[in-house]
């Protein structure tokens, strides 16, 4: 049990990469607060999570022996970041662990100057400005614990560039460089803060993914033909999955990583190694 | 009380609430099976109501009924993992609320458990809300919301009894994983309710006390008997008086139950009392014996790093069950698991025999005590072909003659030869009419006819006393008297002392023998003399079959043979030299004998065990270290085994060793032993993790031989608690001679079975595998570089100088030097320390000799008007040097200046390196620092020659006369 007495927060839990992490931790002994929008937003040109999509997560992380907590949260909403914390310590006391994976893909598929303001707008304020507001919430209680660890959810698109995905890619730097400057705020206390990079993830069945092809969509090429494109110019030649990002997650989460702050996880089957 | 009051109480006891929560402590839950409809709402009010109504319910309002879906059947072990968790779950310290209440949901029914901090319910007041809570009858909470506490300061009495436990016979040095929860039966319960209490307490109190070595203890207590009065801690003091009686003692544990009761939760009394780690370092009890429904999870009483928990079974309330919780990562469950079952064999004893003292209460059944007794025997020993020392020499002498027995720089004897000489010295002594019976004194420099000169003896059927030619007139005279001896066999003028006939070893010839020898394996072998604690030395007598009985228990294990080369490194007058000599000549190995000067340097000792191919070392730990200074030189040798003997072996110096003679080529071996059960008890064998781990285990027994640990009472304690080694079997001396008080009361005859022992005064226990650790002495006995000492005896000697009207010794350990012998006394003013000890060099030897000696107007005294011995300070103000020398050359004044600095006094030239208390140890220092201030190496051997600057600055001019006083390095050609 790795992760025995932990307690974690798990946002973008409903499918994806939040699932697959929220079951792994499960697996090793943690008790979980899934967080997800649950809902679709208007910017965004495909289906989010939803509350369905979520409350199975949260039945897979029963039937591994957690107790669950289950908020929908819009990781805009600073006051709703805030009562997720509080509610969090009512119920478990504690908070060892906080996964900031909600995240959009699109709208993306412009070049950069043909980006409008809001399209920017929300690239930033979902995927950056979301992280910085989950930290801030559970800052507090990770310190005042002296224990913590903050995993950042990048892509290797918080490493290299794209073309047509410059809010993306601003932003998932931009979490990088958040995780950097977090980790040494809170290394005298005891908090780690680390990013995870995970290349094209496959759209699994069991986690429900959905990001390639909301990429593929928004570049305007058929999933299939995409996922080749890929695995062809893959350095191991196949598609990376959740399960992986997860393990990475696992022991991010757990002490065996506990002088690791700081740095910066890639997962992403040597893409972004040429 | 009024409100004012009542509202700091109420704030402080929130704050400390609040402060343990964070650790986890002082937090309780229950849970229990909720039948019938109720809502999370409908709870939610009734609990918000019940909770708002307690001082410290905070803001009821948030208080929640938290739903949790739990995909199990509620008997399944998945729910009972899930409830288990749940119950343990801690409370957030700054969300200000106590309590946290969840409703499980599980499969095939519901159950609602409680998490609430103490200080706001009870175990009652939680148990009265859970039963409310789930459909019974309104909770009465009205103790939990008396505003007024009983007073909770801690009682003075309390306060001022309190020591902290040790509690190292349950802590590991090393975490090791997991937190310690033992369970156990602690048997039937006597009578009412309150004599379970006192029972329980007093059975927890007679194991602590054995397993502490202490009578007064201060136990936590933790008692939940109702709603009638706020539930609270209470410090108990408690005496365990051994001749008292078994009823009368849990009566009088039971009252002080109830009369020491604080309601401690408002205050962190372990400010007060805490123990290095900043816990309370004492065992809390926490009896909770109602029966309810549901489970109960009693949490960790704060601050109290074991807990011991007894309740009821539940099927059968009349038996009860101990549990018992360890803060930390720290501890044993094996000795926990073992202090469980003496806590029960306690009550047990208790209950069953009311009238026994509790003195003669036994934690070890019978079976039990049989199995650590088995785990302290060495194992049988076979009888050896030859009943006694000289016998064993001549079979090996009749096998291979011309093999070398002894040499000594040039001079070589082989067996036929050493034994021919030793048939000489026999018969010139029983000519003179010394025979079986008799005792010998032998005080003649190192040679090879010295180790003749001692077969003689013992062919001659009498025990040879050793005696060191450089041990003080005085001491030799003393000796001779004591042990009235018939003889000595001395080189140079042995002092004289009266009518005493001594022979010189040329007279010692000439005869030819007539008798046949008769000395048998009971009569003595020797007699060899340690410090006194009196201020007197004694004389212990060992014979022959003590000292075959050790070579024959060795022998297989350490593979000792012909091929074998060993050292004679020690005094003839230090036992150690016993098992050098002869452990070597009856087994038929060749005895090197070592220089005394070649054997204080140790460069040219290593070149001597290369050069002779020693393949036996035996080392004290000090010496050992010394040869380390050099290691690159410990490739070249032939050394196979090292033993170790006389100190505390540190084990962390043996890496280097290892760097340079791996395992595989010489075996290291540490091997525990007193003079008093001839030479070696135990035998470990040591290799690179015992170096790592920095052990202190010094082996098991050696076959024949037995260890026990006993407290001061002599009852045997059980393994992992620490007392008294004490020592039987074949090694066994006879005695001390002429001392039959002395004898009776260190030499301890069991009287059923008829076998001897000896009390140790070693402090050390026994661990679960059978091996001793070694755990420093009882007394003030001390280990100087190797010799035993008494400080009682430098103290006694300096009584005995005429100006000297109070005297203390204490000790210090030096990186560099060793142990150090500080005295400090009181003297008329003006008295010179320097004369004190060159009177008090008269009468001890060099090693026991204090490096200073200070004058005080007074010796200080603790409260209880006690030797304060702390507060004398360790590193006296220096010696005065009473010298006034005219200005001299450079190289002299630097070279004062270089010894002022190592020996920490001001130093002239004309003043003797160890009458300022330089030792064997600062020698080998000496020429390193020297060489570092650009002066040329000084062998050892030098400084002995001449001790003074004067001396070695004319040293250096003859090796290079005008170079001397160069500031260039001459280089460490010959230094490692």
């Amino acid at each position: 049990m790795r992760l025995q007495r932990k307690v974690a927060v798990v946002t973008g839990a409903a499918r994806g990469l939040g699932r697959a992490c929220a079951v792994a931790f499960a697996a090793q002994g943690a008790d979980l607060v899934l967080a997800d929008i649950a809902a679709d937003l208007p910017g965004v040109p495909y289906p989010l999570g939803t509350e369905s999509q979520l409350q199975h997560t949260a039945r897979l992380c029963r039937e591994q022996g957690a107790s669950v907590l289950v908020r929908r949260l819009d990781v805009r909403d600073a006051a709703g970041a805030d009562a997720l914390v509080a509610s969090t310590v009512d119920r478990f006391g504690r908070l060892d662990v906080l996964v900031n994976n909600a995240g959009i893909a699109a709208p993306s598929g412009a070049a950069v100057h043909e980006v409008t303001e809001a399209q920017w707008q929300l690239m930033i304020d979902v995927n950056l400005s979301g992280a910085w507001r989950m930290i801030r919430s559970v800052g507090p209680v990770m310190t005042g614990q002296r224990a913590g660890s903050i995993i950042n959810v990048s892509s290797t698109a918080g490493v290299v560039g794209y073309r047509n995905f410059a809010g993306y890619v601003a932003a998932k730097h931009g979490l990088i460089g958040l995780t950097k400057a977090a980790a040494l705020d809170l290394a005298p206390l005891k908090v780690r803060v680390n990013a995870l990079c995970p290349g094209s993830v496959r759209d699994s069945e069991q986690v429900e993914g959905r990001m390639l092809a909301a990429i593929a969509s928004s570049l305007g090429v058929p999933r299939a033909e995409h996922e080749q494109v890929f695995v062809r110019d893959q350095p191991m030649n196949s598609l990376v999955e959740p399960e992986d990002v997860a393990s990475a997650a696992l022991w991010l989460a757990s002490d065996e990583s506990k002088q690791v702050t700081g740095s910066v996880i890639t997962v992403d089957g040597g893409f972004t190694t040429r | 009380m009024n409100r004012g009051l009542a509202a700091i109480a109420a704030s402080e006891r929130l704050d400390h609430a609040r402060r343990s929560c964070a650790t986890g402590d002082c937090v309780h839950a229950i849970a229990r099976v909720l039948d019938g409809g109720s809502t999370p709402s409908q709870l939610e009010t009734v609990l918000q109501q019940r909770i708002g109504q307690l001082p410290l319910g905070g803001d009821a309002a948030r208080c929640r009924v938290w739903l949790e879906e739990v995909p199990a059947d509620r008997s399944s072990d998945r729910a009972a993992a899930w409830r288990a968790r749940e119950l343990q779950r801690p409370l957030h310290t700054a969300g200000g609320l106590l309590l946290r209440a969840t409703l499980a949901q599980y499969r095939d029914g519901r159950e609602l458990i409680l998490v609430a901090h103490r200080a706001l319910l009870g175990r009652s007041a939680l148990a009265a809300l859970a039963a409310e809570l789930c459909g019974g009858p309104p909770a009465d909470l009205a103790c939990q919301r008396a505003a007024q506490d009983p007073p909770d300061s801690l009682d003075e009495a309390v306060r001022a009894s309190f020591h902290p436990l040790s509690l190292d016979w349950c802590t590991r040095r090393t975490s090791g994983g997991e937190q310690v929860g033992v369970e156990f039966e602690l048997g039937l319960a006597p009578g009412d309710q309150r004599a379970v209490a006192g029972t329980v307490l007093a059975a927890l109190a007679i194991a602590l006390a054995r397993y502490e070595n202490r009578t007064e203890l201060v136990i936590g207590a933790l008692t939940s008997d109702g709603l009638a009065a706020p539930e609270g801690i209470a410090l108990v003091p408690i005496t365990v008086d051994e001749e008292c009686g078994a009823r009368e003692f849990a009566a009088a544990a039971g009252a002080a139950l109830t009369r020491f009761r604080c309601c401690w939760h408002g205050r962190q009394l372990s400010q007060d009392l805490a123990g290095a780690d900043g816990g309370l370092a004492t065992v809390a009890l926490h009896l909770d014996t109602a029966i309810e429904p549901g489970w109960y999870e009693p949490g960790r009483l704060a601050d109290f790093p074991v807990t011991v928990h007894v309740t009821r079974d539940r099927t059968r309330p009349e038996l009860l069950l101990g549990a018992i919780r360890c803060a930390g990562e720290r501890f044993d469950p094996g000795m926990v698991r073992q202090f469980g079952a003496h806590v029960a064999a306690a009550f047990a004893a208790l209950v069953s025999a009311p009238d026994q003292p509790i003195g003669e209460l036994s934690l070890l059944g019978a079976d039990e005590a049989e199995a650590v007794a088995r785990l302290g025997d060495g194992g049988p020993l076979a009888p050896a072909r030859w009943p006694t020392i000289h016998e064993a020499v001549a079979a090996q002498a009749a096998s291979r003659p011309d093999a070398i027995a002894v040499s000594y720089q040039d001079e070589e004897l082989s067996y036929r030869e050493l034994e021919e000489r030793g048939e000489q010295v026999s018969a010139a002594l029983r000519a003179k009419g010394i025979g079986t019976g008799a005792r010998v004194g032998v005080c003649l420099p190192r040679s090879a006819e010295l180790i003749a000169v001692l077969l003689g003896i013992l062919k001659a059927g009498a025990a040879y006393v050793p005696m060191d030619p450089d041990h003080p007139a005085e001491r030799l005279r003393y000796t001779a008297a004591d042990a009235e001896l018939s003889a000595v066999v001395a080189a140079d003028l042995f002092p004289a002392t009266g009518d005493l006939p001594v022979f010189g070893t040329a007279e010692l010839s000439g005869c030819t023998d007539t008798g046949s020898p008769g000395a048998t394996g009971d009569d003595p072998a020797y007699l060899i003399y340690t410090s006194g604690s009196t201020g007197r030395p004694k004389g212990v007598v060992v014979p022959h079959r003590n000292v075959v009985s050790l070579v024959e228990a060795t022998r297989r294990d350490l593979g000792l043979g012909p091929a074998d080369t060993w050292t004679q490194f020690h005094s003839v007058a230090f036992d150690f030299s016993v098992w050098e000599i002869w452990g070597c000549l009856m087994t038929g190995g060749r005895l090197v004998v070592v220089p005394p000067l070649v054997a204080r340097a140790p460069e040219e000792f290593l070149g001597l065990l290369r050069r002779t191919g020693v393949t036996v070392l035996n080392q004290t730990p000090t010496a050992f270290g010394q040869l380390l200074t050099c290691p690159r030189l410990l490739g070249e040798l032939a050394v196979r085994l090292v033993v170790f003997g006389g100190e505390t072996l540190n084990t962390k110096v043996l890496t280097t060793w290892l760097d340079h003679r791996p395992e595989q080529v010489c075996r290291l071996v540490n091997m525990f032993g007193i003079t008093e059960t001839t030479v070696h008890v135990t035998a470990e064998h040591l290799d690179r993790r015992s170096a790592i781990e920095g052990s202190r285990a010094v082996g098991g027994a050696l076959p024949g031989w037995s260890v026990r640990v006993r407290d001061a009472r002599g009852r045997l304690l059980p393994p992992g608690v620490r007392g008294e080694i004490w020592v039987g079997g074949a090694g066994v001396a006879l005695g001390y001679f002429n001392q039959p008080g002395l004898t009776e009361q260190r030499f301890h005859t069991d009287p059923v079975s008829g076998a001897r022992w000896y009390r140790s005064g070693d402090l050390g226990r026994l661990l679960p595998d059978g091996r001793l650790e070694h755990l420093g002495r009882l007394d003030d006995q001390v280990s100087v570089r190797g010799h035993r000492v008494e400080t009682g005896e430098i103290t006694a000697v300096l009584l005995e100088d005429p100006v000297v009207t109070a005297a203390a010794v204490t000790t210090e350990h030096d990186v560099d030097a060793g142990t150090l012998l500080h005295a400090f006394v009181v003297a008329p003013e003006g008295t010179d320390p320097l004369a004190v000890r060159r009177r008090a060099a008269q009468r001890l030897p060099q090693y026991m000799l204090p490096t200073t000696i200070s004058c005080v107007p007074r010796l200080p005294l603790t409260a209880n008007g006690k030797l304060d011995l702390a507060a004398l300070s360790p590193r006296p103000g220096p010696v005065q040097v009473v010298r006034q020398e005219p200005r001299l050359a450079d190289p002299v004044e630097r070279i004062c200046q270089v010894w002022s600095e190592l020996l920490g006094m001001a130093t002239g030239p004309s003043d003797d390196f160890f009458e300022l208390g330089g030792n064997s140890l600062l020698a080998t220092k000496l020429s390193l620092v020297l060489q570092e201030a650009g002066f040329p190496a000084l062998p050892v051997r030098q400084l002995y020659r001449r001790s003074t600057p004067l001396g070695v600055a004319g040293y250096y001019e003859q090796l290079d006369p005008g170079q001397s006083a160069d500031a260039e390095q001459k280089g460490a050609t010959d230094q490692c």
